[in-house]
């Protein structure tokens, strides 16, 4: 491990993430709420622990897979650690715990909070509420690809590092420069995002506070909102389809709104994760309705249409806004819903969870495992949008999975031996590990983490990085052969 | 004309047989000099020792007069730097062997070095494709865009036609357009006259318009059902390209392999393909993949014997019709007797494809027959020819070849006695080995 390299990496990213701090700090100016002086001094001590760490591995520039590994998974913990700053020095939230939760959670796009009164506390701080959203938005696309966008710094080790980051088994590549790739990524997020406040003014009739907040963090699948009661606060079914229109192109691949954007609108329709991801939702739709039409929750067909609708996208993009509390929902739903938790977004999304990709990679070998019984002499492969998988990739996703089932469980096992019930033990580690937001239970969509004991809370904040940086990232750093010099 | 080929392996020794034989001036260029005592003993030519590639070489035997080069050693590289020389010389048609399918990109191929690339495994999916959407024939040729076929077939024990004279069949069968050219039993190739007799066995080639000869086929053979399922052996470039031809036009197709490797990279590129890892010959392994219910069987693995054995497995364990991929002529007769329907050879489809450019006499194109020598030669009517403006009965047609139908300003007619030769006419012709040259010089200008 060449740990100078990693040093200087890990100081650039710290920088770069505190420069974001000071667009708070001028929100607050402008709302005239005294909170600036804490967003400066918060940059100011991300500028110079990055500063310190940048001095410590000058000259080193020798990056392979195993550094790109801790700085993506140390990365994102330091920079979590600088996102909780604000929370406390403003005493929005003062417990450090509490803080790294609420900061980690944003940057890793899950929008699990352990904010109470939301409505109140933003009433005197738009600085920090817009920061929370902010946290989202900078973690959906990536900390490391904007930094890649941003600066060649990182050189050629660059890829290794976008592959550590990147949601999803095999990252696309739009151009053949990592950079050029990272800025079109990061330019297709910025426009859509322009395009939802844009929408959520005009046509929803949002304030524009609320509608900057909620486009950043829509197009992040991240789920914080700015009212305690999350989308459902609005009252407004013009915002929710609006949303929940941005959160279906929010969990689906970036690229694939790259080639649309440059006209082939058709791709979409090629893909076939897309395909797949699309009729995941009509169905979980379909049945969610199924249930909630005889049960009689909502007066009329529009709106179990909508809350229907709203849920499963908001569930299976992990993105984790509420318009309804589904805990009052039969139980049926309850399971359907956190099958799509698993799911998660496309790969190339901003979604988290398993991705619909790698489910579909797990079926299509268990069809084939099927169709050997059947020809034992038969020699398969697996296709993917009319492309041989290669069992490299095969294993892999078999590998993926069988670890998130692992870390699952783990985090079910801890959390009911903490006396957790079982249901909230498996909603909140699900909430978390998918990158989702709110769980089932005591952690369902009209409650929140405050409660958690501390340990509960850590080890929550480990789910969200395992999850958001796709489990092999930082379960590899728990191989004592990474850390030996080379 | 003079005509250099270069390589004497398999498809340069069929070429060159086939050019000599309608009186070219051919040199063979070869390196290896058992296979250059071979052409000198077997065939009329000038061999040369020496590099294809070599610029002395292709010198000293003089480009500049060459009217046609061909390259056709086993090694694409070979044959293209060869073509490339030979035109800085001054040869006027160059023909190359390029078997590797990425040198047929768009634009690799086809630049002024070469005129005519061709690739003998394409040569041979084609006619293995033919042969199988023609249920009843084991050989199928078109001409005109296929508005005439040429089809081989072999008459069925219970065919209406089975033990009746030529004569006979025409009185009460009404598709009278399809004409009966050639009559193929055992290792003799026969020119029918109204007495012949048709025996069960007998293979015989039906010309006509398209339609006639997919008619008549149904009292030579009983009709099969359509396309549906093939079973290939072999997962060479070849038989993965056959697969993914049949595959497209939505026929189940099973590729089978003894090549762990040479199935997995099958396997990656045919997506409704099944591949399975065994051996063609193994009885088992084809019971068990459902060989009693194929359509077609099809074997075209490296090696020619086990081609066989499991086509002749094939057949006897019920699959309807069984195709051979063979490259040693002397195996050729022993098929039909063994029951394997059809036999392709890549080299045999090469030595055509070369051999049609060698124009003479009006000749157009010309397919071989088996290996047997016969040709089928359509050839078009130059109006300086003799035979304009005379019916058939008064030109002295050679005797060793037939005319089996004639496209008269676009329309296909069945030739008889009284059928009138005009320039413009092309005619297709099936002539025996003897009377190849035969028909080109009837044609010829004097």
């Amino acid at each position: 491990m060449n740990l100078r390299g990693v040093s200087r990496v890990l100081g650039f990213l710290l920088m770069v993430a505190s420069a974001f701090l000071l667009l708070p700090a001028l929100l607050d100016l402008y709302y005239r709420e005294g909170d600036w002086p804490w967003f400066l001094v918060s940059a100011a001590i991300g500028a110079a622990a990055g500063g310190a760490l940048m001095l410590l591995g000058r000259g080193a520039n020798d990056l392979r897979n195993r550094e790109g590994f801790a700085i993506v998974t140390f990365g994102w913990f330091f920079v979590g650690l600088l996102g909780a700053l604000p929370f406390m020095l403003t005493g929005t939230i003062p417990a450090f715990t509490d803080a790294v939760f609420e900061s980690v959670s944003g940057f890793t796009t899950t929008g699990s909070t352990v904010m109470t009164a939301i409505e109140e506390i933003g009433a005197g701080h738009h600085g920090v509420l817009f920061w929370r959203s902010l946290t989202q938005w900078l973690g959906g696309m990536g900390i490391v690809v904007l930094a890649l966008a941003i600066l060649p710094l990182l050189g050629v080790g660059g890829m290794q590092l976008f592959r550590a980051e990147a949601p999803g088994p095999s990252p696309d590549r739009l151009t053949p420069r990592i950079r050029e790739t990272a800025r079109l990524l990061w330019g297709v997020y910025v426009l859509i995002t322009g395009a939802e406040i844009l929408l959520l003014v005009l046509v929803g009739g949002m304030g524009s506070f609320d509608a900057v907040c909620h486009a950043l963090t829509t197009m992040a699948t991240g789920g914080f909102s700015t009212r305690d009661a999350s989308v459902g606060g609005f009252g407004s079914p013009a915002v929710e389809w609006i949303i929940t229109f941005f959160m279906f192109m929010a969990g689906a691949n970036f690229s694939l709104h790259y080639m649309a954007l440059k006209g082939r609108v058709g791709s979409y329709w090629k893909d076939d994760e897309f395909r797949f991801y699309l009729k995941v939702l009509l169905a979980a739709t379909a049945l969610i309705m199924a249930v909630l039409l005889p049960a009689a929750v909502f007066p009329d067909f529009g709106d179990s249409l909508r809350a229907s609708a709203f849920q499963v996208v908001s569930i299976c993009t992990t993105t984790g806004y509420g318009s309804a509390d589904y805990m009052l929902w039969p139980p049926l739903t309850h399971f359907l819903l956190l099958l799509l938790m698993m799911l998660g977004g496309c790969a190339g999304s901003t979604g988290g969870g398993v991705k619909m990709v790698r489910v579909q990679i797990l079926l299509k070998h268990a069809h084939v495992e099927m169709k050997k019984m059947l020809h034992p002499r038969g020699v398969y492969t697996i296709w993917f949008n009319e492309r041989s998988v290669s069992p490299t990739l095969a294993t892999n996703v078999l590998g993926f999975f069988l670890l998130f089932i692992m870390v699952f469980v783990g985090g079910i096992l801890v959390l009911t031996l903490c006396g957790r019930d079982i249901v909230t033990a498996v909603g909140a580690t699900a909430a978390t590990l998918g990158n989702i937001g709110p769980g089932l239970g005591l952690v369902g969509p009209s409650c929140n983490f405050a409660f958690l004991a501390p340990f509960e809370k850590w080890l929550l904040v480990w789910l969200m990085l395992v999850g958001r940086l796709e489990i092999y990232t930082v379960l590899v750093l728990l191989m004592p052969g990474i850390w030996r010099r080379t | 004309m003079k005509i250099v080929i270069v390589g004497a392996g398999a498809v340069g020794f069929d070429l060159a047989r086939a050019v000599s034989r309608r009186e070219h001036d051919v040199v063979v260029v070869e390196r290896n000099t058992d296979r250059m005592e071979k052409i000198l003993s077997q065939l009329d030519c000038r061999a040369v020792a020496g590099d294809g590639v070599s610029p002395t070489v292709l010198d000293e035997i003089g480009m500049g007069d060459c009217g046609l080069f061909a390259a056709v050693t086993d090694s694409d590289e070979t044959n293209i730097i060869s073509c490339l020389t030979a035109r800085r010389l001054g040869a006027s048609v160059r023909v190359a062997r390029v078997r590797s399918d990425s040198f047929y990109r768009e634009g690799m191929l086809g630049l002024d070095g070469i005129n005519l690339a061709i690739n003998p495994d394409l040569e041979a999916i084609r006619s293995i494709a033919r042969i199988l959407w023609q249920t009843a024939a084991s050989d199928v040729h078109e001409f005109a865009d296929g508005r005439v076929r040429v089809v081989g077939a072999k008459v069925d024990q219970n065919a209406l036609i089975a033990g009746r004279t030529l004569a006979d069949i025409e009185k009460d069968v009404e598709s009278r357009w399809a004409l009966v050219i050639t009559v193929q039993r055992g290792d003799q190739t026969l020119i029918p006259r109204g007495d012949t007799l048709i025996q069960p066995g007998d293979r015989i080639y039906l010309a006509g318009p398209r339609v006639a000869v997919d008619r008549a086929l149904s009292y030579v053979h009983a009709p099969g059902d359509r396309l549906g399922r093939v079973m290939i052996v072999g997962a060479n470039p070849m038989g993965v390209g056959l697969a993914r031809d049949l595959d497209a036009m939505g026929v189940k197709v099973k590729l089978i392999d003894r090549s762990e490797e040479k199935c997995r990279v099958a396997a990656e590129n045919l997506h409704h393909v099944l591949v399975l890892h065994g051996d063609g010959t193994d009885v088992e392994l084809l019971q068990s993949e459902g060989v009693s219910e194929m359509d077609g069987f099809v074997s075209v693995a490296g090696d020619e014997e086990n081609n066989i054995m499991a086509c002749l497995l094939a057949h006897h364990h019920g699959a309807a019709k069984t195709v051979c991929l063979v490259d040693r002529s002397d195996y050729v007769p022993l098929l039909p007797i063994l029951g394997v329907d059809a036999a392709v050879s890549p080299r045999l489809a090469t030595a055509d494809a070369i051999a049609r450019f060698v124009k003479r006499g009006g000749v157009i194109s010309t397919h071989s027959v088996g290996f047997s020598g016969s040709e089928i030669l359509q050839v078009q009517v130059d109006p300086g020819c003799r035979c304009v403006g005379r019916t058939l009965a008064e030109v002295e047609f050679p005797r060793d070849a037939v005319i089996g139908a004639i496209i008269k300003r676009g329309r296909v007619i069945t030739p008889g006695g009284d059928t009138v030769l005009e320039a413009g006419d092309e005619a297709v012709i099936f002539a025996l080995p003897s009377g190849v040259a035969a028909v080109e010089n009837f044609f010829s200008v004097e």
